[in-house]
């Protein structure tokens, strides 16, 4: 699975970088920095979409890859005021809503900041588990537990445990 | 309603929209109809989410990493290129090593600032798992309601009282670390920090690394600080990767 594999995704963040970036400030007028920031949100765009199959088979990746990139500069010339021409709409799916709505809610971030808190195994289990998704048989297998049946007693110990000090965190924020 | 196997996997199904029709409309029944069984899928879900974002959150710290791993690969070909652009960097270099070496001397106050807002005494994760021995559950409870000398104390006599196994020992010398930064002594926070740090298999390792950084950082020792962030940020899935970059960002 080519989206867990580092290596893959380090070579293809340099791959894709220089001609990105100067895309964008050539055609765009961004500033150097302008264009690394979209770069960069542009990247994590397409691994969130593949990663939460909003996306299956990519014949063009590359093309894919610049309309997310074309999306997010016509974002950033909105939220500068700016009117650019040729920055049409480009139909990707958009995990804008993912980023800030849906998940960027209060509970969210509280789970977020124990989760900071949370040591291994369990923390690791569970973004092998939710995040890197994970079979139970792998996880077994890389973290070294016995059987898939062991993995799913010690995820359902781990989001117990995860929940507990979660609502403690809760509870004490709202004391304070 | 507690998240055992069944319940787990029930709610994982639904989620990824693998029920069956009968299952899934015998679910949404039961989430009409049982107000425990619909808070317990509520907090799921945003747990689930939660976990994601994490992964995410780390995902685009190594983005950045690897952005900086690139110029500085682009600036060591610009300066065998040309001797000039080489004296142009090589200066530049200098020039903000120099600054920044000055802002760190004169802006001690800084430092202090920002350990205060970035430290924060890692939570009770021991007594939460159901293991209340009694020794461990007091020290716990002086040192969750902030009684830090008293649960130095306590976490000083379990240690000493040779009862406990070496990875039980490894937790309790990170939260005796704890305590005494939390009492300002920080030498000897330091001193247990720092074995803590390199010992193989411990859940608390990350943090151990995190929180010695910020000890050095309080001290005045920016260079070790940042040093130790850097490592901390160029670890691949590091709980604190998304920290580090943040402190280092805002120490530059």
């Amino acid at each position: 699975m080519l989206i867990n594999d580092e290596e893959f995704l380090r070579w293809l963040y340099g791959e894709w970088r220089n001609d990105f970036r100067s895309w964008c400030e050539k055609k765009y007028q961004l500033t150097a920095s302008e264009s690394s920031e979209i770069y960069q949100d542009a990247f994590l765009q397409l691994f969130m979409n593949v990663r939460e199959r909003k996306v299956s088979e990519l014949e063009h990746p590359r093309t894919y890859f610049f309309g997310i990139g074309k999306n997010l500069i016509r974002q950033h010339y909105k939220r500068s005021g700016k009117q650019m021409e040729d920055l049409d709409n480009v139909e990707i799916p958009d995990n804008a809503d993912y980023l800030t709505n849906r998940l960027q809610t209060e509970q969210r971030e509280e789970v977020i900041k124990v989760l900071n808190y949370f040591g291994d195994p369990c923390r690791k289990l569970l973004l092998m588990f939710y995040y890197e998704q994970y079979s139970h048989e792998v996880i077994a297998e890389r973290m070294g537990y016995k059987n898939d049946q062991v993995v799913k007693k010690k995820k359902s110990l781990c989001m117990s445990e995860l929940r507990k000090l979660w609502k403690d965190y809760r509870l004490k924020n709202t004391q304070q | 309603m507690s998240f055992t196997e069944e319940i787990l996997s029930q709610f994982e199904r639904y989620e990824s929209s693998t029920m069956s029709q009968e299952e899934r409309v015998a679910f949404e029944e039961r989430l009409r109809q049982e107000e425990d069984f619909r808070n317990s899928f509520e907090d799921f879900r945003q747990m689930q989410s939660g976990i994601k974002a994490f992964g995410y959150q780390q995902f685009a710290a190594q983005l950045q990493s690897w952005d900086e791993e690139h110029d500085t690969d682009a600036d060591e070909q610009v300066r065998t290129l040309s001797f000039s652009r080489w004296y142009y960097w090589a200066a530049a270099v200098a020039v903000i090593m120099v600054a920044t070496i000055s802002w760190w001397q004169l802006s001690p106050g800084q430092n202090e600032q920002l350990y205060t807002a970035y430290f924060q005494p890692y939570p009770d994760v021991l007594t939460s798992r159901g293991e209340n021995e009694n020794a461990l559950n007091t020290a716990m409870i002086a040192y969750e309601s902030g009684e830090y000398s008293e649960a130095i104390t306590l976490f000083r006599q379990l240690l000493e009282g040779n009862g406990s196994t070496e990875a039980q020992g490894n937790e309790l010398r990170f939260y005796l670390a704890q305590a005494y930064l939390s009492t300002e002594s920080y030498d000897l926070a330091q001193q247990l920090l720092e074995d803590l740090q390199n010992v193989d298999q411990f859940g608390l390792k990350e943090a151990s690394q995190w929180y010695l950084a910020l000890a050095y950082l309080k001290q005045g020792d920016s260079d070790t600080a940042v040093r130790l962030l850097q490592q901390i940020k160029a670890s691949p899935n590091h709980a604190y990767g998304a920290q580090s970059l943040q402190l280092l960002k805002q120490m530059n």
